[in-house]
This record gives structure tokens, sequence and C-alpha cells, in this order.
């Protein structure tokens, strides 16, 4: 069945609503894969803007969110790969951004000082699985990865952060 | 055993309170999502997606300038700094006074331009204490140029250069552009260096005294892994498509162990290579690692040469297997896998081994900021209509002040974009190069910059060639 959720009689899409819905939750998740609260903005509006333009191209082949995120995650992965991006100094640091609000939970603050540590290809599972809620099979639609492969890093990257969280309430 | 998924999201939107899509973003955001909205009228700001193969590209100006009687607009201790410039391009400056010593260096501020999307900086640093680290070829490392943009903080790409050196009072004359794409909207500017290099020593070509054969011999037990991640990769010469295209299907074979280590390496304590073997696909793969000290900045980079010491012309592609990055958020190779492919017309016994290697004496670390005002210069612009092909995109505008060239057009997405050849030809015959580029492209549409080393007049302008295609001027 064709996924039409959002769109206007005009058929273009309901951006409002499209923003509203997925803005902050993308902004957090892009900044914890840039490491970078400007970058993170950048990709987040290029991705909206990709989003826009492309999704009559979109529709009945995927959730919406789904989509968007594939989307948002290879606009991080371009920003990464650009030998320039990597020498400009950043303007605010996860240390920045921390101290602009009340001080968080020391375990909440170990937590993303963790995740942004690891290594992007167990970043990307953890942030879509966790914090997208995002199901094995639809991660591998989004990162155009086998389901197995997925599987291992994801496996992988809990290990890596069992080792450095303690008092975590597993599963 | 896992990590449940409220706690884990429930955590990272805590700690992360103040991240969030502020109004004034927002709306942003959705003024761009019209089918009113022109991106091709107006840059979209703070849009960085850099194409991946070309970011900047520094190279020798030559430069003309016509001489002629301009204003001075500058104080005579300026003038007597930036003697060198010819008097049409100090009329363009706005002296400024800003001055910053930090480690018995000292930084003053002479001069800017600002028009457009670009930020033109004269500065001097001086070794106040005269312990020689300063030099004509000093590089600057971690600096950068701020601005703000609708309110947010804009950070202006940007590279340093040194236009000259005093040796007796040890002070370096530096210019330093900075470009934001999308346009600069405030005179305030924030300048800040943190670091830069000096001592630069280019070895001649070292001969590692070993042929391929030999290596090829002393390593038959070499172990391979398949390529899983790389956190970046540069590559030349005819096959780097080829090389490129192994790395992101990941079938680039990586050296494990079991590589020849060349003994002539041992002598520099900021790497370690780590072996040096051949795969039956015929490429040669050295693996390095740097310290976090000085192998920051020094470089190895392995060449093949012939029996006669020449250097052969192959593909090669660099990949930074590992990286770590400083409390700055500055990030260096740890580390690397240079891979060169083999001639095929040359037997492995008359291909030797060969390197260049590249050090720095001083790193020197310090705080040199200021902040200063230079109003917009509003330089003339002259737009001209283009139809350049090249390869699946198409160059449409021109646009050309005294200091910059923007190349705009549109394209197949689904084609690789290489940045162009731009020169411009003076009425005089002589041709003005720049001495950098750089390219945005987003979506199906792209802007080059290049920027000149000073600026020209536009009325001596001939022509303009882009990639050898003439352009003429309206």
């Amino acid at each position: 069945m064709p996924y039409t959720e959002g769109t206007s009689s005009t058929n273009q899409p309901d951006m409002e609503r499209i923003v509203e819905q997925y803005g902050t939750t993308l902004l957090r998740m892009c900044f914890l894969y840039l490491k970078d609260k400007q970058l993170a903005e950048d990709a987040v509006q290029d991705t909206f803007i990709k989003v826009y333009r492309n999704y009559h191209q979109f529709q009945g082949q995927a959730h919406e969110k789904t989509w968007i995120l594939r989307i948002a995650i290879n606009v991080c992965k371009d920003y990464l790969r650009c030998a320039w991006h990597r020498k400009v100094t950043t303007v605010e640091s996860l240390a920045d951004v921390l101290e602009q609000s009340s001080p968080p939970p020391a375990e909440d603050k170990l937590l993303v000082e963790k995740v942004m540590q690891l290594k992007p290809k167990y970043r990307e599972v953890l942030l879509l699985y966790y914090y997208q809620d995002m199901k094995i099979s639809q991660i591998a639609e989004i990162l155009q990865t086998p389901e197995s492969t997925i599987s291992v890093r994801l496996k992988r990257a809990r290990e890596q952060l069992k080792k450095q969280l303690e008092g975590w309430d597993w599963d | 055993m896992g990590l449940k998924k409220r706690n884990f999201k429930d955590s990272i939107d805590r700690c992360l309170e103040d991240v969030r899509l502020e109004p004034a973003y927002r709306q942003r955001i959705l003024e761009q999502c019209t089918p009113e909205y022109s991106c091709s009228t107006k840059p979209r700001f703070s849009t960085q997606k850099i194409f991946r193969k070309v970011c900047f590209v520094a190279a020798t100006c030559a430069i003309i300038l016509t001489s002629g009687i301009g204003v001075v607009a500058a104080s005579p201790s300026l003038q007597q700094t930036l003697n060198q410039l010819s008097q049409e391009f100090l009329v363009l400056l706005s002296p400024v006074e800003g001055t910053s010593t930090s480690e018995g260096i000292r930084m003053e501020v002479l001069a800017a331009m600002r028009d457009n999307d670009v930020l033109m900086v004269y500065l001097t640093l001086q070794d106040i204490q005269k312990q020689n680290r300063l030099d004509g070829q000093l590089e600057l490392v971690d600096f950068s140029a701020e601005s703000k943009k609708d309110g947010n903080q804009q950070c202006l790409f940007s590279h340093g250069e040194v236009l000259w050196y005093d040796s007796a009072s040890q002070k370096a004359t530096l210019r330093l552009v900075g470009q934001a794409f999308g346009g600069l909207d405030d005179q305030k500017i924030s300048l800040n260096i943190h670091s830069f290099l000096s001592g630069k020593n280019e070895l001649p070509l070292i001969n590692c005294g070993v042929t391929l054969a030999e290596i090829a011999h002393q390593a038959p037990s070499a172990q391979w892994v398949a390529l899983s991640e790389v956190d970046g990769y540069s590559s030349s010469g005819e096959d780097m498509e080829r090389l490129s295209q192994q790395v992101e299907n990941g079938t680039m074979p990586l050296l494990q162990s079991g590589g020849f280590v060349p003994s002539v390496f041992q002598q520099f304590s900021w790497m370690n290579v780590e072996g040096v073997a051949i795969t039956t696909g015929n490429t040669l793969h050295g693996k390095i690692s740097y310290d976090d000290q000085m192998g920051r900045f020094n470089r190895l980079a392995l060449y093949l040469s012939d029996t006669q010491g020449n250097v052969l012309d192959t593909s090669q592609i660099s990949l930074e297997l590992e990286s770590y990055e400083t409390d700055n958020h500055h990030r260096y190779t740890k580390t690397q896998e240079q891979v060169l492919v083999l001639p095929s017309e040359l037997p492995l016994e008359e291909i030797s081994l060969s390197a260049q290697v590249t050090t720095y004496e001083h790193h020197i670390e310090g705080n040199w900021q200021t902040n200063f005002s230079v109003e917009d210069a509003s330089l003339q612009t002259t737009t001209t209509p283009a139809n350049v092909k090249l390869g699946g995109w198409n160059v449409e505008t021109i646009t050309i002040s005294p200091v910059g060239i923007t190349l705009q057009g549109h394209g197949d997405s689904s084609q690789d974009f290489h940045g162009p050849q731009v020169d411009i030809l003076l009425k005089n015959g002589s041709y003005v190069q720049s001495n950098s580029s750089s390219c945005s492209v987003q979506d199906n549409e792209f802007f080059c910059k290049n920027l000149f080393a000073l600026p020209i007049e536009m009325e001596e302008i001939d022509k303009i060639l882009v990639n050898g295609t003439e352009v003429p001027v309206l």
C-alpha cells in the first residue's frame, strides 16, 4: 500500500509537519554523528531540503522515517569525508553544548561521551537502533548494508559501550 | 545483555536538551522548502558540502599588475609594511589595528578587505624574543576567522600563506583568506590563531635500498584483511577512480602483518613503517603509524623509482585508517596505508622503493586573538553568461570581481564533479592564476570560487578560460 503520510492537496510534502516531527531528534542524531553543532545544523538543513525536493520519489517505496534517516546519514557521511571539514575548528564542542544547559546527570553525560567516541560505523547503528528506534531491517535499508553486518556491528557497539558504562539497566 | 532503548534515548535527550530546532532556524529551513525559493540567485547559507576530491588547491600565483596612481587609503606605517603591494591594491584595504601577543610572538593585524563572501586579512607575526621560530615557510595549523550570519556564528573557510619574511626583524607578513558560502553579513570579524609550524625541511628523495622483487621475496607470507572502514582517503593518478571505488565497495585489501620493514626509516622517531608488501593485484601497500607529537605534521610519502632513480608516475591512494582527535577537535592521522599501483611495463627487479620525507622543526602553540570590523568594500562585479561543459555539468554563469571569480551551474548529480581550471587573460597578454579554489556541490547545483593572490583591474580582463574554453567577457 502506498505510503501517503502528510502530503498536501497539491502533492507537495507537508514540510511543517515533517520538520516539526523529525527536526529535533534529527539534529541531536546529526550532532552525535558529526560531533559539531554547527555542522549538524547544516546537515539537518541539507537533509530537509533534499526531502522537499525528492519527496515525490519515495512514496510507496519505504516508510517516511526510514527514508529521511537514510538521507540524513548520507549527508553526514559526505560531511565526514571532506578533508576540509576535518581541519575546521569546531565552534561548539560537546562541552560547550553541555555547559549551556543545566548540568545533566553524570551518567547521561558519560553515555553521550562514550557514544561520540565510537567509530562512525558503530555509532550510526547504535543511534539508529536505540535513539531512532529502528529495526535491524530498517537500519540495513538506511545504510544499504546487509542485515547480518548490521547485527554484528550492533553487537560490537554494545560490547564497546558495555565496557565503558557501569550501573546501566541492561535487557 | 543489551542496553534498554528507553534509557538510551532518554539519556541522550536529557543531555542534549539544549540541542533543538529553534524557531528561527526552523523558519529558515521552511523558507527554502518552497517552489519559489531559488538557490541560483542566493547561495544557500552555511552549506558546507564540499566535493570530496576538490577542497583547497594552493598554487603559486603569477600576477602582473599594471602600474598606476591611486589614492592611498592607508596610514604611512601600513603602507611601509605593505610597500610591496601596488597602490591599486592598497586602496581596497581598510586599515585595522589589532595586536595580540602570546608565547613571545606578536601578531599584528594590519589591514583587511571584505566583499560579498570573501574576507582578506593582512597580518604580521614577529618573534619578539628573537628565537628564530618563524621563517618564510611557516604554515598556520589551527586558525580561524569567524563572523556572524543571521545571528549565528559562521566559521569561514580560510587558508593562510606567508607573503614575505624579514629575517632581521624576524617578522613574517601573512595573508589570510576567508570565504563564506552564502555571503558575509556582519562587519565584525574574530580572528584566532592557535598554532603554526615552522622549520619545514623536505629531505632529498630517500632510496630505500630495496627492489620490489626483493620486497616480494622477503614478505611472501604477508597477511591481508578486507577494508571495512576508513576515516578518510585521497587518491591521484589515472586509476584514482578505480582505487576510490575499491575503498567504497570494501574490496580494497589492507596489510595486516608480515610485511617487509625497510631499515632506512628507523632514523625517524616520529613514525613507524609497520610493513611494506605487494598484492597479487599488483599494488604495493605500505602501512605507517605516526606518533601524536610531530608525527601529526611530519610526513612520509612512498614512491616507486626505476633503476636510474627516476620517480615513476603511478596512481596511488592514501587511506587514513585511524585518526585521533585533540582537545580542540582537530583530527590527525594515526595509522595510514599508502597504496601504489605498480607499473605494468617494468619487471619488479627494475623498480625500487623510494620515499619523500617532510619534517618541521617547530610546532608553536599559543593564543593569538583579535576582533575587528571591516566594512563591505562593495567591489565592482560583472556577471557573464557561459555555456561550458564539465562532463555531466554545465557552467551557466561566471561572476568576476577584482579579488576572485565564481562559477555557477547545474548538472547531473549522478556524475562526478571535477573543479575546473580557470585562467584570466589580461589585455597585456599576461595570465592571472588563482592561488586558491574551492567548490561546493549541492544536489545538482555547484559553485566554484577562485581567489586571486592580489586584486586585478576588471577593465584589463580580455578573456576568461574555463578548462581551456574561452568565455567572452561582456
